[in-house]
């Protein structure tokens, strides 16, 4: 028996002294409920011996107040009365067991979130539920038994979902301190839409002249997987122990073969609108997506191509690694933690019938301008009018199109990066055409970042970029020559106003991957109501989320622009490097038992478990009956929930336990 | 004073043919015991009887006053079928459609392994609701029961009385889809007698349309007046093959999930919960009613039970001894809607 177990042995036995600390939460649930009235109710409570109220627990003074009553051995039992346990839970045991206290001997009530928040204009209704959830507490906390955790070891590698700039600039971060990291990438090459980009605001420099030397650094790099045409399928475990399944879709060419000479492209007979270009080029059924890409090796898309065999053929392609039969290929991995840094897409405004995308060819989104001001891109820098591809000699860009819409169907929050590439994709063109027109039609420009607002200034002083305030009431079409006219009032001059352009720029902004669900249920990891991944604490826990070992970084976790999503990738990395340096972690002790007296083995458990963790034994006085594989079990409760003579708990929300809350409900 | 009981014209052909395969199983040393019915110590009754040698083959009965569900006794607590040297004895088992219904569904719960068993097959009729039967004929003592075609003739003294067997039958029998036992394929010489293969069983559920009909209202007053004599005896529990947990819910004391008393809360809680305990489980035998002192008739829900379980998961129990049953088994497509209905 070690020192712990005696430890554990002796808090078990001992009769319970419960102290019940009433939080204020400031004015959260102090200036909604009367917190001393909650004390003295709880002190008529069985088995509470101190109740005590204080503005904040969770501060070091608050923290101390409980402490001392545990060593002054007044209490073995502690309810802490405050916030959702997701905030504080963590805190508090670490207070108790510092005070000498098994930190299991603690519970939560949550009478912030679950009282004084939803019911705050009802003060009575929340002193009712309020006391409902300390009583609960209590009955739950006289039930509580000592329970020692568990250690595991941290795998230490990292998965890392998007190769974005931001699952780049993680995965460099990670393999120089040494980890390895298994980078999965969706499409046939990284740099996510950054390699789209022409310049970059506000300091111009070009995007993929700093883009590129990170990709050949991430393809170089020995101690990155770099999977690429990938998608992860599974991910099973726990922290520092997922199982990770990865399918590499079929690229339908030898990639050990294929030396990207690119003599295959002329040949083959199929042309399809090329996505990276968003419509504005094609490309071949065999392909890469852009010249840098990395890695540079050819793919074919079948559901475009018609395997008519010509790239097949030994004088096209040399090495002779053309494979029209390839399949896909599933390989699994173990994995420590995991990165999701699966970015974005673009506002698609062909919804918004009045600005007449999808209707009008000189209508083009922010992103196809900035294809076309790319210097690789289908213009090679010149942009062009869609209707006669000539330049056109005015420009209106349209800002919030898809962002700060209240309205059904949009958008509410803001995309924070319009306002600065309009201006930017404004001052790439008047400095190749300082006689152009070039208006803006904005709300308000949102120019917050490291200087920004110089270059806002710099744009409407220096390049006479006209800044009309108003949002556009409706544009038409000439029909003699696709211009767009567009009728507007400018609201500092309070007057309408009609222009006519050559060219008409919708400033989409930045919405959730479409398919980000799959992401959720894969990982487990919850989304905010804006549809982005939701992160563990929106100021101090900016890259966790609710699923321990799980990091989410960049776009995918909410608008923002490239050094806000390379600061958060190094954040993410930051922390998975944490994990896997001490490289191994305490779990909660929160898995299920089997009563081996009660259990008939019938084996629906072993049925109904998730994570095969459950399976027959023989036991010598009991049978056949089911048992536990702790190191498999999530403590989901699928087992215990589904057991007809209740002979599976889960340690920490056993029956007893849970059975003393309703029944001190009722 | 009794006579004869059964069916002389049918039954004795059965009950004939069946003492010929019990007594050829035991002879070639198929099975070491045989489960069967034999004549009750009451007119009205059968008994249940284990025979291993010959000799008593001639007390095998089969009539329509064979009620119990003898898979009850395979899935005893303490294991009964054991030689202390042969280890595991196989058992024949007399079988109508829902004793080999309960035997394949307790095959899939792991309660009895298949190539111990045999199923002795035959074609049920269905059994007499011997309850209405003695309700009718109130305080006076039956002494004679025969059935006779269509006819039951209960005699006693200074009084002879006729009741038509096809509206005297349990309720369950007149709506029953699987009169003898389902043969098992992946158990090819599981089924000695009289088995059928079913396929898509296809039942309308007209028994409960009228308490089907009623408002959610109407039905928790038809049901908990129904219970409300309930003793909780547990002869529901006892007879009910399905029914073979270790320490069953209502006898547990930590938690003690609900009172011991006879007030209609803790009744209701007890049924209710006995009948979530057996949705895609119960067979649709009738123990349970048959058995009950306070002629509680629990086939409602049970049978309402099914009908749920057939209309959301497409599910029949005791067919096959690889399915699992719908409470157990998740599937995406699983239907859902009814977690927003309010009936």
């Amino acid at each position: 028996m070690t020192e712990t177990d005696i430890k554990i042995s002796i808090m078990a036995n001992e009769k319970p002294r419960i102290g019940v600390y009433v939080c204020h939460c400031g004015v959260n649930i102090g200036g909604v409920v009367s917190v001393p009235d909650l004390v003295e109710y709880a002190k008529t409570l069985p088995d509470v011996t101190v109740g005590r109220e204080y503005k904040f627990f969770c501060s070091d003074v608050g923290q101390k107040m409980i402490k001392e009553d545990i060593e002054a051995g007044l209490i073995n039992r502690v309810v802490v009365a405050a916030c959702s346990p997701r905030m504080h839970e963590p805190t508090f045991r670490i207070t108790c067991k510092e005070a000498g206290l098994n930190q299991f001997l603690f519970e939560m009530a949550n009478i912030r979130e679950h009282s004084t928040w939803v019911h705050m204009k009802d003060t009575e209704g929340a002193y009712e539920v309020a006391k409902d959830h300390i009583r609960l507490a209590i009955a739950k906390a006289r039930e509580l038994a000592p329970l020692a955790v568990q250690k595991v070891n941290v795998e230490p590698t990292c998965l890392i979902i998007g190769a974005g700039i931001t699952g780049m600039n993680a995965a460099l971060d990670l393999t120089s301190a040494g980890y390895k990291v298994y980078l999965v990438e969706r499409s046939a090459t990284i740099g996510g839409h950054m390699a789209q980009l022409d310049k970059t605001f506000p300091t111009m420099d070009c995007s993929s002249c700093i883009l590129t030397p990170k990709m050949s650094e991430i393809s170089r790099d020995k101690n990155i997987e770099l999977l690429t045409y990938s998608e992860v399928v599974e991910v099973t475990g726990y922290i520092g122990n997922f199982e990770v399944t990865i399918k590499k879709k079929p690229h339908y060419i030898d990639q050990v073969k294929c030396n990207g000479c690119g003599i295959c492209v002329d040949p083959c007979p199929i042309s399809v609108g090329n996505e990276f270009e968003l419509g504005l080029a094609t490309r071949k059924a065999i392909y890469i997506p852009f010249p840098q890409a990395v890695p540079s090796q050819y793919t074919i898309d079948m559901d475009s191509c018609v395997e008519c065999g010509i790239c097949a053929r030994e004088d096209v392609c040399e090495p002779g690694a053309i494979n029209y039969d390839d399949k896909p290929e599933f390989i699994t991995v173990k994995i420590g933690t995991i990165i999701v840094a699966t970015g974005y897409d673009e506002y698609d405004p062909s919804g918004l019938k009045q600005y007449g995308y999808g209707k009008y060819p000189n209508v083009i989104t922010g992103l196809q301008m900035e294809r076309l001001l790319s210097s690789f891109g289908p213009v090679v820098g010149k942009p062009v009018k869609p209707s006669d591809l000539k330049d056109p000699h005015s420009i209106a860009f349209l800002q919030c199109v898809g962002s700060r819409n209240f309205r059904e169907g949009g958008n509410k929050y803001c995309s924070r990066v319009c306002c600065m590439y309009a201006t930017k994709q404004a001052r790439q063109y008047k400095e190749k055409h300082p006689e152009a027109d070039i208006y803006i039609f904005y709300m308000d420009i949102r120019a917050f970042g490291k200087g920004y607002e110089e270059f806002y200034e710099s744009a409407a002083r220096d390049y006479g970029i006209n800044y009309v305030r108003g949002r556009i009431a409706e544009i038409r079409e000439n029909p003699l020559n696709h211009n767009i006219i567009i009728r507007a009032e400018d609201t500092l001059l309070q007057q309408p106003i009609e222009v006519e352009v050559e060219l008409f720029v919708l400033s989409t902004g930045i919405e959730p991957k479409a398919d980000s669900d799959s992401i959720t249920t894969l990982l487990r990891i919850q989304k905010s109501a804006d549809g982005f991944f939701l992160e563990a604490h929106p100021k101090l826990r900016p890259v966790d989320t609710l699923t321990e070992g799980i990091f989410i970084a960049g776009v995918s976790q909410g608008p923002k622009d490239i050094p806000d999503s390379v600061a958060q990738a190094k954040g993410a990395a930051s922390s998975a490097i944490g994990l896997m340096a001490k490289g191994e972690v305490e779990i909660e002790p929160f898995f299920a038992v089997v009563h081996s007296d009660r259990c008939s083995g019938c084996g629906m458990c072993i049925q109904n478990c998730a994570y095969g963790a459950i399976e027959f034994v023989d036991d010598r006085s009991f049978g056949t009956i089911a048992s536990i594989n702790i190191a498999l079990c999530k403590g989901c409760g699928a087992c215990s929930g589904n057991c007809r003579s209740s002979a599976i708990d889960i340690i920490g929300f056993s029956s007893e336990q849970l059975h003393s809350m309703i029944t001190k409900r009722v | 004073m009794v006579k004869f009981m059964g069916l002389e014209t049918e039954n004795k052909e059965i009950e004939n043919n069946l003492r010929e395969i019990a007594r050829e199983l035991l002879k070639e040393k198929k099975v070491d015991v045989i489960i069967g019915y034999k004549k009750g110590t009451l007119p009205l009754l059968s008994q249940p009887i284990i025979i291993d040698s010959e000799e008593d083959i001639d007390k095998l009965i089969w009539n329509n006053l064979c009620y119990v569900n003898l898979a009850k006794y395979l899935v005893p607590r303490v294991p009964r079928f054991v030689d202390p040297e042969k280890g595991n004895l196989t058992v024949g088992v007399v079988s109508k459609g829902c004793v080999g219904r309960a035997l394949i569904h307790l095959a899939s719960e792991n309660k009895i392994n298949l190539d111990e068993i045999k199923i002795i097959g035959i074609p049920c009729n269905g059994v007499v609701n011997r309850q209405r039967i003695e309700m009718e004929i109130g305080e006076k003592e039956i002494l004679e029961v025969s059935v006779l075609g269509n006819n039951i003739i209960v005699k006693g003294k200074n009084f002879e009385k006729e009741f038509p067997f096809d509206e005297y039958m349990n309720d369950l029998c007149k709506v029953c889809k699987i009169r003898k036992p389902p043969l098992v394929s992946k158990v090819p010489d599981l089924c000695v007698g009289e088995c059928e293969e079913y396929s898509n069983i296809v039942d309308e559920f007209t028994d409960i349309e009228e308490f089907d009909s009623k408002t959610p209202k109407e039905k928790w007053q038809h049901i908990s007046e129904a219970l409300s004599v309930c003793t909780r005896c547990y002869a529901c529990r006892e007879a009910c093959p399905m029914c073979y947990c270790n320490l069953c819910f209502v006898d547990q004391n930590k938690p003690v999930w609900f009172g011991k008393t006879t007030d209609l809360p803790d009744i209701i809680v007890y049924h209710l919960i006995r009948a979530m305990h057996m949705a895609g489980r119960c067979v649709a035998c009738g123990a349970c009613s048959l058995v009950c002192p306070m002629g509680i008739d629990l086939n409602i829900i049970n049978r309402k039970l099914e009908k749920i379980v057939k209309e959301r998961f497409d599910f029949t129990s005791g067919l096959d001894p690889d399915a699992l049953p719908p409470m157990v088994n998740f599937k995406m497509e699983d239907a859902q809607e009814f977690m927003l209905e309010e009936d």
